[in-house]
């Protein structure tokens, strides 16, 4: 349990510092687009393959007063809100914007985690690419509203490169964890 | 669903609250807008850690090239700042005798002299992955009495302004984003024009300008401190492209500009001097007939 809050811990903190790594100047521009959405990934792996309740982040906070799933579901979403609230300020992003997009995605995955853990590799990749393909959709709307941010090809890009980058991301959690992510 | 309504109901309150600070109304700022723009300048204090760690191989990386170098090299380095040292020197000695001069035109037309700008050296702690974004943290804030809406320069010319500031860090909006424009004019003819931002990293537009003005390649732009937000005389970029069509009572052209924006490490930060009367008359006018025109 402690092994999974620790890692899980660490893991949400490189996604936030992987989020605001820039590329070296010489980089081409089009690899900028084709960063993967990491905290994003790090909170699908969170909550649907580390349960909450037997660890994950601030699991001391998800499991006192628990008294079932729907409790520390809630909690799981105020939580991930909060993070979003913060990843707004870090990217610079209208406040509320992301925390809208971690707690819809976070809501899903609570509400579906059941039938979400029988997919196959396959099918979690078109699953990932959806899911952060429609979160940046929506992101690339409120920028476009707020700050003129135009449309572009950033959210097929973004999504696709998650999705590609998903089997290896899980597999070494999977291996960092030595076989205890399990429901 | 109330925390998707709560975070919408936010989205809209920071997105107006932004509009009033980056059109300089940061004193309009009212309820929860206000509120929100105090919680973003706290926030942000608590982001700068994650910034400066994004940053450390960058900044590894410039260590070691400085441990590696050689005498040799230093030796150059050294000869070549010696060099530029007396070049500025020699410039300083002639900006004095024009200070001096300015200030005894400015007696003789009666009208005050300008107070100098104050400056505040930052170092870019961050940039934002987005690369559709132009812009940059620094590492100096409110403490440091840096506010929204402050002009900030690098060596070479003008380079963005600060849009969000907390208590050790402020965002600065780059030249180039497409958000941003300057009032600006032609050092050679004097002809004055809005420079904007179109989201390249080394290109800006010059917007509605009519294509009988006098403009070549090659001219350079400055601030020209209308408006009151920039200081007069940074420069802006120079022109690296001119085209009349005869489908556009417009000419098309494209600035480069002359601060290094993906280069530098340090910029300065300016805060608005004291402008004399009759610029800030002019530059009143100019809004109000800005205004007229939306």
């Amino acid at each position: 349990m402690r092994s999974n809050g620790l890692f899980m811990t660490v893991l949400i903190a490189m996604s936030l510092v992987f989020s605001v790594f820039h590329l070296p100047q010489a980089a081409p521009d089009w690899l900028g687009y084709c960063r993967p959405e990491w905290i994003l990934l790090a909170l699908i792996l969170w909550v649907q393959y580390i349960p909450a309740y037997r660890g994950g982040l601030f699991a001391l906070m998800f499991t006192k007063n628990a008294s079932d799933d729907g409790t520390t579901a809630r909690r799981v979403l105020v939580v991930v809100w909060v993070l979003g609230f913060y990843l707004d300020t870090l990217l610079g992003d209208p406040y509320g914007l992301n925390g809208a997009i971690c707690a819809s995605i976070a809501f899903y995955l609570l509400r579906f985690r059941d039938r979400l853990q029988m997919q196959t590799l396959l099918q979690q990749m078109i699953m990932i690419f959806i899911m952060i393909f429609l979160a940046e959709l929506v992101r690339t709307y409120v920028r476009n509203s707020v700050t003129g941010q135009p449309w572009g090809l950033q959210p097929l890009a973004v999504a696709g490169s998650s999705m590609l980058f998903w089997p290896l991301y899980m597999l070494t959690a999977k291996r960092l964890l030595g076989g205890q992510r399990r429901n | 669903m109330t925390l998707l309504v709560i975070s919408g109901a936010l989205v809209w309150l920071d997105s107006s609250g932004r509009r009033l600070v980056q059109s300089g109304s940061v004193d309009r700022l009212q309820g929860t807008a206000n509120v929100l723009w105090q919680i973003r300048g706290t926030a942000l204090s608590l982001a700068s850690p994650v910034y400066l760690i994004a940053k450390a191989p960058y900044a590894l990386y410039g260590s070691v090239s400085d441990i590696s170098s050689d005498r040799q090299s230093l030796l150059q380095q050294r000869e070549h700042l010696n060099t530029r040292l007396l070049h500025l020197e020699e410039s300083q000695q002639r900006i004095l005798y024009l200070q001096a001069e300015n200030a005894r035109l400015r007696q003789l037309l009666g009208s005050k002299a300008q107070l100098p700008s104050q400056a505040t050296i930052a170092e870019i702690i961050g940039v934002p992955p987005d690369p559709e974004r132009a812009a940059v943290i620094i590492d100096k804030g409110q403490v440091d009495g840096v506010l929204p809406g402050h002009a900030v320069v690098d060596a070479q010319g003008l380079f963005g302004q600060v849009v969000d500031v907390s208590n050790s860090t402020s965002w600065v909006i780059l030249i180039t984003d497409r958000e941003h424009a300057i009032p600006a004019r032609n050092n050679r003819t004097g002809v004055r024009m809005i420079v904007g931002g179109i989201g390249v990293p080394d290109r800006l537009v010059l917007e509605d300008l009519p294509a009988s003005t006098d403009l070549q390649e090659g001219d350079l732009i400055e601030t020209s401190g209308l408006g009151g937000r920039f200081p007069p005389g940074y420069p802006v970029g120079s022109v690296a492209t001119v085209e009349a069509t005869q489908d556009s009572p417009y000419l098309q052209a494209a600035l480069e500009p002359t601060a290094a924006l993906l280069k530098v490490g340090h910029v300065l930060v300016i805060a608005p001097a004291a402008i004399d009367n009759e610029d800030a008359n002019l530059g009143e006018m100019v809004s109000n007939a800005a205004e007229d025109a939306d």
